[in-house]
């Protein structure tokens, strides 16, 4: 017991007294999400902070099909009509340029086209909105294609489902549990450049010459990047709440589950790595290009849903996910373990560590001192 | 029963082999330094005796103690510093001392060690703010840190500047005094010849010869070079010449440059004579020397081999 107070005592001051890991994992990630929040969080320019796009729809000829459209467009809540009626497309595309409206979307115009044209202000095709209504016609007109002729039901369903997720939820809440599951992942992997180091340094020899129990020293490096994530969630759930208005449902247990397993994935994960890297450079490029990977396809800023499809299961293979999604569900969703969607999410993350910390074992090598 | 028993160690490294068949024993107490050359196979022997290498074949029994059926109790009873000092950077002299401690069942003050490595002004300094001497000087306490019977000191000087080389043999030879059994490698011929009671020269993974450093020179050689040089230079070397070679000790003698060398078996002897000459003809003598025998020329002569730091 005193050798595990003794070497949690020794990591935490290592730890803390690393300005990398202070710029890193506190700074960055409050800067991140400051930025992104600054940037994105008033999408639609309303007081609520929620995700809306103003839309006008143009039907050049109407069609059982149109109507079928038009209806599934009418219940996407976070589409807000400019014109409660169809309008011509000169008119809509007057206020395109002006930049009354975010989005024009043009039907087919019968049997002839099968196209739904989606029209943006070109200044804004990098924005947020441009994305997410692209997302959400994709998602839909998905649904439409493969179930051939639709059933208004099965319409239903799916609009659901787009609608749920934007209805109540601002997107601040969306990034903000982003950039913490985020923050937690990257922790993890990067955390592990101390495996490396220490191989480097010659320091895992040196402590391999004393009666050290190794899995003391593991226990209370996990513990001290325990308290490191639980002051990264802190601090950014703080300034989401004191801030941007966040509107959490927080479920403790589902959450502190999460939380618990998904730094082990990472850190897992993390440990795999160094068990391939010679070097702290290529340690690092791995990790860069990892996370970077995940970042991007794992739904943090954007949702899932925007992705192309031949993508979709490349980000089902993910860790970070499930991950993002357990925290999502367990910070705003309030979804509790109950739910069998938490235990999907746990069960991948558990799989992912179980693997990785597998090989990781296997190819670590505890005794090389690289020169 | 002597502390440290090492019985035909052999290691290969693919076709390399580093150690060729290495035997000796150490006595509790002692300073034993193994020396040689860069590759010479110190430092896999000293890992092998550490258990950090398990042998090709042989034994090292550490007090008795095999490492196969006693690991965790020799790693109880030995210090090691390794030859790259590996240390927590981020942490102070004292909080070292303190989570290394914390490994074993047997422990020395903290304050005693730090005082023993000379480090009481630095007691509180991280270790990345700290010169590679007080480094080093704290990868040996940390050795200290249980307090070991037997200690591992692999090129504790090596790459250090003279003063900090000599502040490091004192602690050494402090440890001594502590009654500590102490295991060390180096490749300067001068720290061997000071701190150990024996020395063991590794040359291409086999001893070339294991004695006291004194015993060693002695049965070198019982020649000793005496080298002089005249006010008068070559000329009163030449005169003085003839007169050398029929000193009964001596067994040669030769002009070099302007310096007259003369190989005596028994150098005073043979200089009170040269003196009376001098005198006696009125020559004035400007240098004088009579050469050292070194472990070095100890080395050269037991492998023929030129002695490269």
């Amino acid at each position: 017991m005193n050798q595990l107070i003794k070497l949690f005592g020794a990591n935490f001051r290592i730890t803390f007294r690393e300005k990398q890991v202070w710029f890193w994992s506190i700074f960055y990630p409050v800067f991140l999400l400051v930025v992104f929040l600054t940037i994105f969080g008033g999408i639609g320019g309303s007081d609520d902070d929620s995700f809306s796009a103003e839309i006008a729809v143009v039907a050049p000829q109407a069609s059982e099909t149109t109507d079928q459209m038009e209806g599934i467009l009418r219940q996407v809540s976070v589409l807000k009509w400019k014109d409660e009626k169809m309008v011509s497309r000169d008119q809509a595309e007057k206020w395109l340029k002006e930049k009354d409206i975010d989005a024009i979307i043009v039907l087919p115009d019968g049997a002839a086209t099968k196209e739904v044209e989606l029209i943006f202000n070109r200044e804004k095709e990098q924005s947020a909105s441009t994305q997410i209504i692209s997302g959400i016609m994709n998602s839909m007109l998905g649904e439409f294609n493969t179930k051939g002729e639709p059933v208004a039901p099965e319409y239903a369903l799916s609009v659901d489902y787009l609608s749920s997720g934007d209805d109540d939820v601002a997107y601040s809440d969306f990034l903000l549990t982003g950039m913490i599951a985020l923050s937690i992942s990257q922790a993890g992997l990067f955390g592990m450049v101390g495996m490396v180091e220490m191989r480097r340094n010659g320091l895992l020899k040196r402590l391999r010459m004393t009666p050290v129990n190794m899995n003391l020293f593991g226990l209370s490096n996990m513990i001290v990047r325990f308290i490191l994530s639980a002051i990264q969630i802190i601090l950014l759930t703080l300034i989401g709440l004191l801030f941007y208005h966040a509107n959490l449902d927080f479920d403790i247990l589902a959450f502190a589950l999460m939380f618990i397993v998904g730094t082990l994935a990472f850190a897992a994960m993390g440990y795999m790595v160094a068990a391939f890297s010679k070097s702290i450079e290529s340690f690092m490029g791995i990790v860069n290009l990892i996370s970077f990977l995940m970042m991007f396809l794992s739904g943090i800023f954007f949702d899932y849903a925007l992705l192309p499809s031949w993508l979709r299961p490349v980000a089902d293979a993910l860790p970070l996910t499930y991950f993002v999604n357990g925290i999502r569900d367990s910070m705003v969703y309030g979804i509790s373990i109950i739910d069998s969607t938490f235990w999907l999410n746990i069960g991948v993350l558990l799989g992912w560590t179980l693997v990785t910390f597998a090989i990781g074992s296997k190819f670590y090598n505890w005794r090389a001192e690289v020169r | 029963m002597p502390i440290v028993q090492v019985k035909d160690l052999r290691k290969t490294f693919g076709s390399v082999v580093a150690v060729d068949g290495i035997s000796f024993e150490v006595q509790e107490g002692e300073i034993f330094t193994i020396i040689g050359p860069n590759g010479a196979g110190k430092t896999t022997t000293l890992e092998m005796i550490e258990g950090l290498q398990v042998p090709d074949h042989g034994t090292v029994l550490l007090d008795g103690l095999s490492w196969k059926q006693n690991g965790e109790q020799i790693k109880q009873i030995i210090g090691v510093q390794p030859q790259s000092s590996a240390l927590f950077d981020l942490l102070t002299v004292y909080e070292n001392l303190d989570v290394f401690q914390s490994f074993y069942s047997k422990s020395r003050d903290i304050n005693e060690i730090i005082g023993l490595i000379n480090l009481t002004d630095h007691r509180n300094k991280r270790v990345k703010t700290l010169s590679g001497g007080q480094k080093q000087r704290l990868a040996i306490g940390l050795a200290m840190a249980s307090d070991p019977d037997i200690l591992f000191l692999d090129e504790p000087t090596t790459g250090l500047d003279p003063q900090a080389r000599r502040n490091i043999w004192d602690i050494i030879l402090k440890l001594k005094e502590l009654g500590k059994t102490t295991i060390l490698t180096t490749h300067y011929m001068e720290e061997a010849e000071k701190l150990s009671d024996r020395v063991c020269i590794v040359d291409q993974g086999k001893i070339v010869a294991l004695d006291t450093s004194k015993n060693l020179i002695h049965r070198l050689t019982k020649e000793r070079e005496i080298q002089l040089l005249f006010v008068a230079g070559r000329e009163a070397a030449e005169q003085l010449l003839g007169m050398a070679k029929e000193l009964p000790a001596v067994t040669k003698a030769e002009i070099i440059g302007s310096h007259l060398h003369i190989w005596s078996l028994k150098p005073e002897e043979s200089l009170y004579k040269l003196f009376q000459y001098t005198s006696d003809n009125s020559l004035s003598v400007e240098q004088i020397s009579i050469k050292e025998m070194s472990l070095e020329d100890v080395f050269i002569a037991f492998t023929g081999k030129e002695w490269r730091d």
